[in-house]
Parts: C-alpha cells; structure tokens; sequence
C-alpha cells in the first residue's frame, strides 16, 4: 500500500489536481442525473480509482510492465472531470466562476512551459545548433560508409535524431543510472565521463572501436595534447572541437 | 515545397476528410457535422496504418518502402470510397455550407444598406443589433482559440527535451532515412533483432510514413509538425465532449474548452501527468495515448450512452473499435489500457442499465486489443 502511495503523491507533484478531480468526482455522485454522464464520467472514474489502490491489482500491473503503474491514473478523466463539475457549480454565474475557477487552476497547478529542459527552438529539429553544425562537418559522402564518432556526453542524446549516417560506439544507455544494466559499461565512456579526459588511454580504444572522429568540448579538462596523440584537427564548432581519428579510414561503399 | 504542401495537404486534409465520409453514411438523423468526418476519418486513417505497418513489419525488415506505398495506396483507395459513398452527405455539406454564406452575405447586405439609409438601432454598431448571448460566445470561443494557438505556438517554437526522443524519433529516422524498420539499434546504429514490445507500438513508423509523403526530416515532423496536428485534434475532442455535457449553442462550451487548456497549460505538476505529457512530449505514443487515444474514448462512451436506439449507437462502436487498434499504435501498454477503460465503463453500464449487451459490445470492440496482446505476449 505505502508503494502505491507513493505512486500517487509522485504523480500529484507539486499540484493539487488530483484533489480536484477527487472533489470534483464526489460533487458530481452528488448532484449530476445524466445518465451517460454518471456511467462515463463518475462509476467509470470511481472503478479505476479504487482499483488503483488495491494493492492486488499493482501486483498484476507490476508483472504486465513493472515501473509504469502511475499509468493507470492516466485512464482518469481529470481534465474532463474537474472543468465540467466546477462549471456545473457555477452553474447560470460561470462568468463569476470561470474566473474563479481559472484563479483555482493557475494557484493548483503549474505552469508546463517552466521547466530547464524547455528552451527556445534553435531550429525546426528541436535540437542543439552545434549537433547539426557538428554531424555536417563529419557526414560521409555519398560513395562512403557511415561513420563513427564519440561525442561529449550532452550532446549523445541529439546526434541521432539528425542523422543515421552516424554512429556511436555508445549512446543514451550510458547515460540513464537507473538502467543499471547498461550503465557505465562502454570502456570508452568510462574515460568520455571524467575530467580531465586521459587522451592517452582513450587513442587506442577509438582505434580498437573503428571511430573515425572524436568531438571534444573545449570547457573539460584534458589530460594529454590530441594532436600530440595523433589526432588532427578536423574543424571547430561553437564550444567543440572536431578531429579526426587518422588510424581508421572511412570506407567506400560496394556497390 | 510543392510535396511538403500536397503530401501535408493529403495526410491531414483530404484522406481524414474523405474516409471520414464513410462514417456518416450509417442510419439515423443525428448530427454528424465534420467535426464528426474528421475525427473518424482520421482514427481511420491511424488505424489502417497500424494494420499494414506491422505485417510489413514482421515480414519485410527492408520494407519502409513497400509500408509507404501500400499504406498510401489503401489510404487513397478508402478517400475514394469515401467520396463515392460519402457523396450525398458531401452534397448536404456543401448545400449548407452555400446556405450559410448566402445567410451572411444576405445579413451583410441589409446591414449596409441600413447603413447608407442612415437608420440605426440600439445594441450594435452600424445598426446591426448584436444580441449579447452571441457575442459574449464569441468572446469565449476567441479566449479558447487563443489558449490553443498558444499551446501550438510553444509546441513550435520552444524545445522540449526528453530522453525517450533518442529511442522513439531515431527509429522514425532511421526507417526513413534507411528504409530499415526496428532492426536497427537506435543508440548506436548497430544492427539488431526486433524488439517487439516497442516495434508493435507503430507509431515511430507513421513519423517515418509522415516524412517519406511530405518530404521533411523525421525529426522535424516529430518535434514541429505533428504537435501542430495533434493539439487541436486533443481539442477538437474536447468540443465533443463539452458538447454532449453543455449542448452545441450555449456560451458554457467555449467556456469548458477553455478551461481544459488551462488545466493543461498548468497541469505540469509532475512528470507523469498526461498534462507534462501532452505538452512536453507531444509527439511521443505515450502523449498521444494518455491525451487523444483515451479522451476519444470519453466522448464515443458518452455518444453511445446518451443514445437509447440500438441503431444510432452502432456507429459509435465500431469507432470504438477503430479507436482500439491506434490505441495499440501508440505503446505497448495502450491496447491493455484502453480495453480496460472500455471493459470498466461496458460493465458499469451493464449494471447501471441492466443490460448486459453493453459488455458484450464492448468485449467484441476489444477483440484487437486482445489479439495484440496475445501477439505481443507469443512473440515478445
């Protein structure tokens, strides 16, 4: 049971809709006399709230698809819910209680477009400017293979999303520490996460690991000269460094 | 440009619209305006996709282009019939639509003329009497017009980031820019056996689908073309909803709509709710699931069970049915999650009305959820 409380206040948040939409519920069992309403809206909603805290039935939802049980809240009609039973309380004055209920709204909740991972678009592709300025500079030719490169860590999860001509030795499993059995696993990630990077212990594994290119960012820390190690600087982008790895060539296609 | 525009044009303009025409072609008298047309059209249109991709899928790992081209083909052929068989209620459209232009223009006119003849009346400018009710609706309709296009315009205009975009938007990428479907490892570029609990969820697939027919990137798709269709499709649901509970005239519908958006817009209380969801991840199957897939839902259980004959609810559930398969399109938990929200409210209206025959329609309309799962439990 504490688990599936848990459950419920990581879902509520920081807001109180939850609250609304149980109050909300409780008023319309009160008051409301359409039928489908009551079937759809009210006995549908009250059914799938008590399920969800009978800790049976998380323990079906857990063999089924564990870690998602939050999803069975999904199925409640809040939005639907709270808006409609605050407007049939204001009933003929929802002049006076749109306001109020949009004062309600505003103080319950929170405001989605506050959040460090929204930004301003940097292009139609919803990813960083320099991923694409980075995956022109090292995108194969025509009559040429795909290539790999190793990028910095923020920059693992865009690259991808650009362009299948490019590829990674690891990516985005190296980054999510809960997914403990992937994570921390890549040799050359174990070297790629610390700072300052050991250049010297990272050449033989891109050679090892056919990568054609390595992009550093110029705000970490190394530990040993790239040039000195044999790499050549193959262009600079914004706060990175591109080079290339001359020990593997980029293949031509077989046609 | 010219494939941008058609490609866009035929995806969500004319195949919703005229499949959607074969949906009003079923009996009674009740009121299914192109809001009607569209949604259906469109559940269709999503429906038919799944129904191809994952055969093309399992069979032919190479086989974006083949998905392209029997997907759109079907497509083309279901708009054909629709205008065939859809061709008599296209005629009452347009025969309305003519009527009410001729109203407007015919209302323009005496207003001007009134105008000209100097003659003014209390309540409005330029002697047109304004009645209070209609324009206070407007006002309402204005304010949840803004609150969307609000929403649209974030969607477009500011990046969300979220991790699940390096699995679900690379693999869109990768069968269009590869041709290659879910035999890739979207991390690195590896190659892979299929992963059939994400790969029968086939929505990366119809990003991919999206791309190859307009000719844009996947990822730009994914994150600034398709949050432009699916916010007013979530609220376009919302107007049906707010309809069947306020009625179609009153001011109280704009009022509701408007209401959800802000519940929406403030909803990001969490990083589980289906508001963060919807506005964040608005291209993920997830988003889509939890904010259009179960609100469709709401509103054809709320058409069928304010309808007391058996035949003006028909239509509804076979939507229903519809429904149920692109709720298998969009993640593997969604065919289990819908056919449990239908069973719950099939049983309850089973009990409520003493009819029996409500669970019974509602097991046969999840009969493709249970054969989903049955694949995804025999295969995954």
């Amino acid at each position: 049971m504490q688990e599936i409380l848990q459950v419920f206040k990581s879902y509520c948040g920081s807001g109180w809709y939850p609250v609304l939409f149980l109050a909300g519920l409780v008023y319309l069992l009160a008051v409301e006399k359409s039928r489908r309403v009551r079937i759809v809206l009210l006995y549908t909603s009250l059914v799938i709230a008590v399920l969800f805290f009978l800790p049976p039935f998380k323990r079906i939802m857990d063999i089924l698809d564990e870690g998602t049980y939050y999803r069975i809240l999904w199925l409640l009609p809040m939005t639907v819910v709270i808006a409609y039973a605050g407007l049939r309380l204001a009933g003929r004055h929802y002049r006076i209680g749109f306001a109020i209920l949009t004062i309600l709204f505003v103080l319950a909740g929170r405001y989605a477009y506050k959040s460090i991972h929204i930004t301003k678009a940097q292009n139609r592709y919803h990813i960083p400017d320099a991923v694409v300025a980075i995956c022109n500079e090292i995108m194969p030719g025509e009559d040429e293979e795909r290539v790999w490169a190793v990028f910095p860590e923020e920059l693992i999860y865009f690259v991808r999303q650009y362009s299948s001509e490019i590829q990674m030795p690891y990516g985005r499993e190296m980054l999510e520490t809960q997914w403990e059995w992937n994570w921390d696993t890549h040799p050359i990630y174990a070297i790629m996460r610390e700072e300052p990077i050991d250049i010297g212990a990272l050449i033989p594994l891109l050679e090892q690991y056919h990568v054609q290119y390595l992009i550093l960012n110029r705000g970490i820390g190394l530990s040993g000269q790239p040039e000195e190690n044999g790499l050549v600087k193959y262009a600079s982008v914004e706060a990175y460094d591109v080079y290339r790895n001359p020990t593997v060539e980029i293949y031509k296609k077989q046609h | 440009m010219l494939q941008k525009a058609f490609g866009f044009l035929f995806l969500f303009g004319i195949a919703p619209v005229c499949t959607g025409l074969l949906w009003v072609g079923a009996p009674g008298k009740k009121r299914r305006g192109p809001d009607f047309v569209y949604l259906a059209g469109f559940l269709t249109q999503l429906a038919l996709f799944q129904l191809v991709a994952v055969p093309v899928m399992l069979v032919n790992p190479h086989g974006m282009g083949l998905l392209t081209g029997l997907t759109a083909g079907l497509s083309a052929a279901l708009s054909i019939m629709g205008v065939v068989f859809g061709f008599p209620a296209l005629q009452a459209f347009a025969r309305s639509l003519a009527e009410r232009i001729s109203q407007s223009l015919r209302k323009a006119g005496r207003a001007k003329r009134r105008r000209k003849g100097g003659r003014r009346r209390r309540g409005g400018p330029g002697g047109i009497r304004v009645e209070p009710l209609a324009a206070e609706r407007r006002v309402f309709w204005a304010l949840a017009l803004a609150v969307v296009g609000f929403q649209m315009y974030m969607a477009y205009a500011y990046a969300s980031f979220d991790g699940d975009d390096s699995y679900y938007v690379v693999q869109s990428v990768l069968a269009d820019q590869t041709g290659v479907l879910n035999r890739i490892r979207p991390y690195t570029g590896l190659s892979t056996d299929l992963d059939v609990r994400h790969a029968l969820a086939a929505l990366p697939l119809w990003v991919a689908y999206v791309a190859r027919i307009t000719g844009i990137h996947a990822t730009i798709v994914a994150h600034s073309l398709l949050p432009l269709v699916w916010i007013p499709l979530t609220y376009l649901c919302y107007f049906e909803i707010g309809r069947l509970l306020f009625g179609q005239e009153g001011v109280r519908l704009p009022v509701f709509v408007t209401l959800t958006g802000i519940l929406q817009i403030f909803g990001n209380t969490s990083i589980y709710t289906n508001a963060t969801f919807f506005l964040t991840r608005t291209w993920q199957g997830k988003s889509i699931l939890c904010n259009f897939v179960l609100l469709v839902q709401v509103w054809l259980l709320l058409e069928i069970f304010g309808r007391r004959k058996r035949r003006y609810q028909s239509v509804y559930w076979k939507l229903l049915a519809v429904n149920n398969i692109v709720s298998a399109m969009m993640t593997s938990m969604g065919a289990f999650l819908a056919a449990m929200f239908l069973g719950i409210a099939g049983l309850s209206a089973a009990v409520r009305q003493r009819k029996p025959s409500c669970l019974l329609r509602a097991a046969v309309c999840c009969i493709p959820n249970v054969v989903y799962l049955v694949m995804l439990l025999v295969m995954g």
